[in-house]
């Protein structure tokens, strides 16, 4: 429904593609026969919880089951993906969060000599850990000298995860992954190891570096109830076909039903 | 070792804020003058979440602007941020151009003693102004005005092909000039709508190797440009002469001392962190856009003056003044055309309007009259409506107060008196009272002649015709 008001042009936004409109809820088919999916092999590896593995594969024998037919294949992204996303957000985000500077906008702090004071004050005071040290990371790869280096780098590695993926949709009409190698983590048990914590995103970034349309549904739990996800990933504009794949599997294990949400106390 | 043995070099990064009716990025006004802050929205106040849409004139005016001044267009172009930090700028980047510039490597001709010498261009690229800081007259702090936040600029460097202050003002001239004629921009200086920074380094005649270069920031008049430069390098020369080296850094020119300041110096150099806007789109230009463009510029201020020299036969001095403005030279035109008399016009522009201009500081823009008004005030020479003395007079009316010259010169009482009659009863009268000069002139003294006609143009405050008074005082003397 969403999908449907925001698809689209959007004149005040340039960088949106104008393309006809398509009414999402008509491709909910409820069947999946002939449908390839491609599954990498690389996403899971190495660093895979072996419950979100067997999870996984439980839901690749359902599809199997419903007529779609499933290869293994290579595509050897994520590492590249994760970096990549790491260094353009970051640096994005390090330019989009200058106009938080206690001029016009956000928290100004309250005692100040000069410009520059006011400036570091503010900002050192009102940003939060995570925040500041993306900005950090993002000013640093767009330094002057590093900027080839890593911006650069960056988007010349992001062309070759489109190429990779586009390579993956000759043969497959969607790519199936983990959502994340693991299950949730408590908030803030990570806080100290932020590495540790943007390799949760490992399978999420790389959808967003090569700019194509992913969902991701609840396909199992673990032990303590922790519900595991399953990411279909789809060329680009071809929403119906993840929106679909995604329907009819919700149909067949009907995974709401048998699961009740719990939440750890 | 003495001054002349030192080369001035000096190059420009020319700003001229395009006169397209919306910002670069919104659709708010770019009207100067307005109430701070009621020219604003969402977008060119930075508000989180928004996002820019190029506007497409400001490309087409940047590339107008890069074809008259005979650069090369890229096809292929796109926006970079500038990312820094000051009150003026609410994103904390300025959307400008780094690596792929709209325009480069052109040129603009301007005349120098040695003959025509060609200035080159590196780049003209598009950006947008930032706002303005008005320091607050009640509580010591600064407010901000985001109405030019978002104005469209044109940055036109140049390399550093200048040798002199003179040179200098040439080429701003005709850059002036040039984008005038284009119709991307007004270039008024005073309201800061055309301004340079002046990048300035001297070294010993023969050298091949630049010296280092200080810059001056946000110039807006010729004058201060030329005593910066003139300061600038003499400072720098004495530094040298003295044994020092010069220091690259930005320095603040000021008016009132005639001292250059140091701003910030290469300690401080700002790290830009540009990178490609990930909000806009490239900017992809086809041959037939540019060609389309090329096709419908106007005409040129040379050309216009090559017209002027063969068409009204003027002098190549006065051509050169008259197109050195648009203004000046759609002023001679149209008045030309409403009077038929273009010599008569010419002389107008070239000496009693020239005049006021300099003497007021205007710029020939502000000039507050039309041309129609011009013209017919022509015309009531021509016909003998007014003398010229009177003419002088309503110029200066139209100056302060413009309105129809007709309608000055009646409002005034300065008709030309030519009725015969009139005429003759003035002769008649001052003749009476001026015995002597009757003798002087029976007595072969001609100049006494000219005494009489000055003393009945006194008597009629200039109102009478005065090719008729002298015809008359003749008749009289020799009866
Ligand atoms: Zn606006």
């Amino acid at each position: 429904m969403l999908l449907n008001l925001i698809a689209g042009h959007d004149e005040k936004d340039t960088t949106s593609v104008d393309r006809p409109k398509i009414d999402y809820t008509k491709a909910l088919k409820n069947d999946v026969k002939g449908l390839k999916i491609g599954v990498p092999k690389e996403f899971f590896g190495e660093g895979i919880n072996q419950e979100v593995k067997e999870a996984l594969e439980k839901s690749i024998e359902v599809y199997k089951n419903l007529g779609a037919k499933i290869e293994e294949f290579s595509l050897d992204v994520a590492n590249y993906a994760l970096a990549t996303y790491y260094i353009i957000a970051c640096a994005e985000a390090s330019s989009n969060l200058g106009r938080f500077d206690g001029i016009r906008y956000t928290y100004r702090t309250p005692e100040f000599k000069n410009l520059k004071e006011l400036y570091k004050k503010s900002r050192s005071e009102g940003f939060g850990d995570e925040v500041k040290r993306r900005i950090i990371l993002g000013t640093y790869v767009l330094s002057s000298g590093y900027y080839d280096a890593y911006y650069k780098k960056a988007q010349q590695v992001r062309t070759l995860v489109m190429n990779e993926f586009n390579k993956g949709f000759e043969n497959y009409d969607i790519i199936l992954t983990p959502t994340s190698p693991t299950v949730a983590f408590d908030i803030g048990s990570k806080s100290n190891n932020p590495l540790e914590m943007y390799l949760a995103d490992i399978c999420t970034v790389s959808v967003n570096i090569a700019g194509l349309p992913g969902i991701s549904i609840p396909c199992g739990v673990d032990k303590e109830g922790m519900p595991i996800g399953m990411q279909l990933i789809g060329n680009k504009f071809c929403e119906e076909i993840i929106l679909n794949a995604a329907y009819t599997f919700e149909q067949a294990v009907k995974f709401r039903e048998n699961h009740k949400p719990e939440f750890k106390k | 070792m003495s001054r002349e043995n030192y080369e001035k070099i000096i190059g420009l990064e020319v700003h001229s804020e395009l006169s397209t009716k919306t910002k670069i990025f919104c659709s708010c006004p770019t009207e100067f003058g307005a109430a701070p802050n009621t020219h604003t929205c969402p977008i060119c106040m930075g508000m989180p979440g928004t996002l820019p849409v190029l506007n497409e004139k400001v490309v087409e005016y940047a590339v107008k602007a890069g074809l008259a001044t005979n650069c090369e267009i890229a096809r292929d172009s796109k926006n970079d941020r500038k990312n820094y930090f000051y009150p003026d700028l609410p994103k904390a980047y300025q959307i400008s151009q780094y690596d792929k510039p709209l325009c480069e490597h052109g040129y603009v001709e301007i005349e120098t003693e040695e003959g025509k010498k060609k200035i080159r261009l590196t780049r003209i690229h598009i950006e947008e102004d930032a706002g303005k800081l008005n320091h607050d007259e009640f509580g010591g702090g600064s407010l901000v005005d985001l109405n030019r936040a978002g104005v469209p600029l044109i940055e036109i460097v140049s390399e550093p092909d200048l040798r002199s202050s003179e040179e200098v003002e040439k080429y701003l001239k005709k850059l002036k000039s040039i984008l005038e004629y284009i119709e991307v921009s007004d270039c008024k200086m005073q309201e800061g709508s055309f301004r340079a920074d002046v990048n300035v380094s001297v070294r010993k005649k023969g050298e091949t190797k630049l010296g280092t270069r200080t810059e001056m920031k946000n110039m807006n008049s010729f004058r201060s440009i030329t005593r910066a430069i003139e300061y600038e390098v003499d400072r720098q020369i004495d530094i040298l002469e003295d044994g020092g080296t010069i220091e690259q850094e930005t320095l603040r020119w000021d008016d009132v001392s005639g001292k250059t300041f140091s701003m910030r110096d290469k300690e401080d150099a700002q790290d830009y962190r540009y990178f490609p806007d990930p909000d806009l789109v490239a900017i992809n230009l086809s041959e037939e856009y540019i060609e389309n463009i090329k096709n419908n510029l106007p005409e040129l201020p040379e050309s216009r003056k090559q017209r002027y020299l063969e068409e009204y036969k003027l002098s190549e001095k006065d051509a050169n003044i008259i197109t050195s403005s648009k203004y000046l030279s759609d002023l001679f035109e149209e008045a030309s055309k409403i009077c038929n008399n273009p010599k008569a016009v010419n002389n107008w522009i070239i000496s009693d309007i020239s005049r006021i201009l300099n003497e007021t500081e205007m710029e020939p823009i502000e000039i507050p009259f039309d041309s129609k008004q011009l013209g017919k005030l022509v015309v009531l020479i021509d016909n003998g409506t007014i003398s010229s003395s009177i003419g002088k007079k309503v110029l200066t009316e139209l100056f302060e107060n413009p309105r129809d010259p007709e309608e000055i010169i009646k409002e005034k009482g300065w008709i030309q008196i030519s009725d015969e009659g009139a005429i003759k009863e003035i002769v008649l009268k001052i003749l009476e009272t001026n015995p002597q000069s009757i003798a002087d002139y029976k007595g072969g003294k001609d100049k006494a002649l000219g005494f009489l006609v000055g003393q009945a143009m006194k008597e009629t405050k200039g109102k009478a015709n005065p090719q008729m008074l002298n015809k008359m005082f003749l008749e009289e003397l020799n009866k």
